[in-house]
């Protein structure tokens, strides 16, 4: 047993000195909750949308990166004490934001969208949505919208994508407000979505400004070079239109 | 595809057990020494001992990962930096959980060591040194034996409440058992199968534990039921 435990000791302080050695490396942290744009597959690898962009930056960019699973909280800590080197998560671009963080060109334009009720034929204007429930993943750019927008609703924040359809199905929230191509791949397609739908218009960063500029890679403000290397490897995903490719794969040809 | 989820998150339970056993392990490093220092004749030490405890007993858990996690390292760069240094400091998140984990219930030990150590009669002390017993010899013979005794209903305690603590990791980003049920709930949109599961996990955890400590908790105490009869 004893020597068990050494070689647990052993595996700790190895784990902490291996992070240390291999520099050359990029690590690319993501937060594998959101599909379809970051999720783990069955057997626990990353998969979705923004991690097949990664790896097509990575390759045209000649970086070597490491993807890895990380919590939401903790990833800008992580960038900014420079645990990981840059973050592929849906991360909206905001003048907040960009006073801390360095973004690389912004590679999408994610379209926001509410989801209610086939039957209840909600208006989705803040007057029509009055004194309903509205569910939102808390901290995000959908959170910051209907706060500011729907002051006469009751809006309950939750700290997981999931949570909002299970409020939802279960008739504790009227609408929800996510990203259009999260709605239908986590809810409208499966079991518990079949009586919901897409409501009101498609919005984005042209319509608010707390839907943000657009989504980006982020990375650490003094790696200007980094910088440098992704927005190139990001035009040449662009150019060689695997970045189109990529959005009929997941978003139909968007 | 369901099943597959379901190997992948248990697998993680490896890595949880790894995390409390290793915690456990530093924690009772520092509980031994801890409940030492508080109970010696030396002030200095009682007052480490207390400020440890106090510190480490009054802040909570996540407050004190999040410092290991992100901010001490952030400083000691910074401090190798000002040195002229190129050392990065970075700890994993096992490294971190652990270190953190280890510390906070040390503080926890260090109480219920040092209860147990005053539960032992001061008699059987001056006995053992009666019969010429030297400080080593009475610590492995006489003490320890009767603390374990004493030590360990909070010991199992202590052990149950840790392990559940290890959920907390998965925060700062260790990938176990708590971090993976998150993933598979969020990727097949059941988090209830996945919560359960690491529920169900942990609660099988904390069975086994207390079938194992109270047989142990049984052979450490055959004297003295004997002789309570």
């Amino acid at each position: 047993m004893k020597t068990s435990f050494k070689l647990l000791f052993a595996a700790g302080v190895l784990a902490a000195a291996g992070q240390v050695m291999a520099k050359d490396q990029i690590t690319i942290a993501t937060d594998a909750t959101f599909p379809p744009f970051e999720s783990v597959d069955a057997s626990g690898k990353l998969t979705g949308y923004d991690v097949e962009l990664a790896q097509d930056v990575c390759v045209a960019a000649k970086l070597d990166c490491n993807i890895i699973n990380a919590a939401w909280d903790g990833m800008i800590p992580g960038l900014i004490a420079r645990k990981y080197d840059a973050l592929i998560s849906q991360l909206t671009v905001t003048e907040a934001r960009r006073k801390i963080l360095a973004f690389s060109d912004i590679y999408d334009h994610p379209v926001f969208r509410f989801v209610g009720r086939k039957d209840a034929h909600l208006d989705t204007s803040p007057e029509g949505l009055k004194g309903k429930v509205i569910a939102v993943q808390t901290g995000t750019p959908m959170d910051a919208y209907v706060t500011k927008h729907y002051p006469q609703s009751t809006i309950k924040r939750y700290d997981s994508g999931s949570a909002p359809y299970l409020e939802l199905a279960a008739g504790r929230a009227d609408v929800h407000m996510s990203y259009q191509a999260q709605i239908t791949h986590s809810f409208l397609a499966g079991d518990n979505g079949k009586d919901f739908e897409l409501i009101g218009p498609q919005l984005t960063g042209k319509d608010a400004p707390e839907f943000g500029e657009g989504v980006a890679i982020a990375i650490n403000k003094s790696n200007t070079e980094l910088l440098k290397k992704i927005n190139a490897g990001l035009a040449e995903v662009r150019d060689s239109g695997k970045l189109d490719a990529l959005n009929a794969k997941y978003f139909g040809g968007k | 595809m369901l099943s597959e989820y379901i190997t992948t998150v248990l697998d993680a339970g490896w890595i949880t057990l790894q995390l409390a056993v290793a915690a456990l392990l530093l924690a009772v490093v520092l509980g031994l020494l801890g409940a030492l220092c508080k109970l010696s004749n030396n002030r200095l030490l009682r007052g480490l001992a207390a400020l440890y405890t106090t510190l480490m007993r009054g802040i909570p858990d996540l407050v004190l990962m999040l410092l290991m996690f992100y901010s001490l390292p952030a400083l000691l760069n910074q401090w190798i930096g000002a040195a002229g240094g190129d050392y990065n400091v970075d700890p994993s998140p096992f490294f971190a959980g652990f270190l953190t984990l280890g510390v906070i219930f040390g503080a926890y030990m260090t109480e219920t060591f040092r209860g147990a150590l005053l539960g032992i009669p001061r008699g059987q002390l001056e006995a053992a040194q009666a019969y010429g017993l030297g400080r080593g010899k009475t610590f492995r013979s006489i003490i320890l034996p009767q603390m374990i005794r004493l030590a360990l209903p909070g010991f199992t305690n202590n052990w149950l409440v840790l392990v559940k603590a290890t959920a907390l990791v998965s925060l700062i980003g260790l990938q176990d058992i708590m971090f993976r049920a998150k993933g598979a709930a969020e990727a097949t949109a059941k988090p209830f199968t996945f919560y359960l599961l690491a529920g169900g996990f942990y609660l099988s955890i904390a069975v086994l534990s207390m079938i194992a400590l109270a047989w142990l908790g049984k052979r450490y105490s055959l004297g003295v039921r004997e002789s309570g009869r």
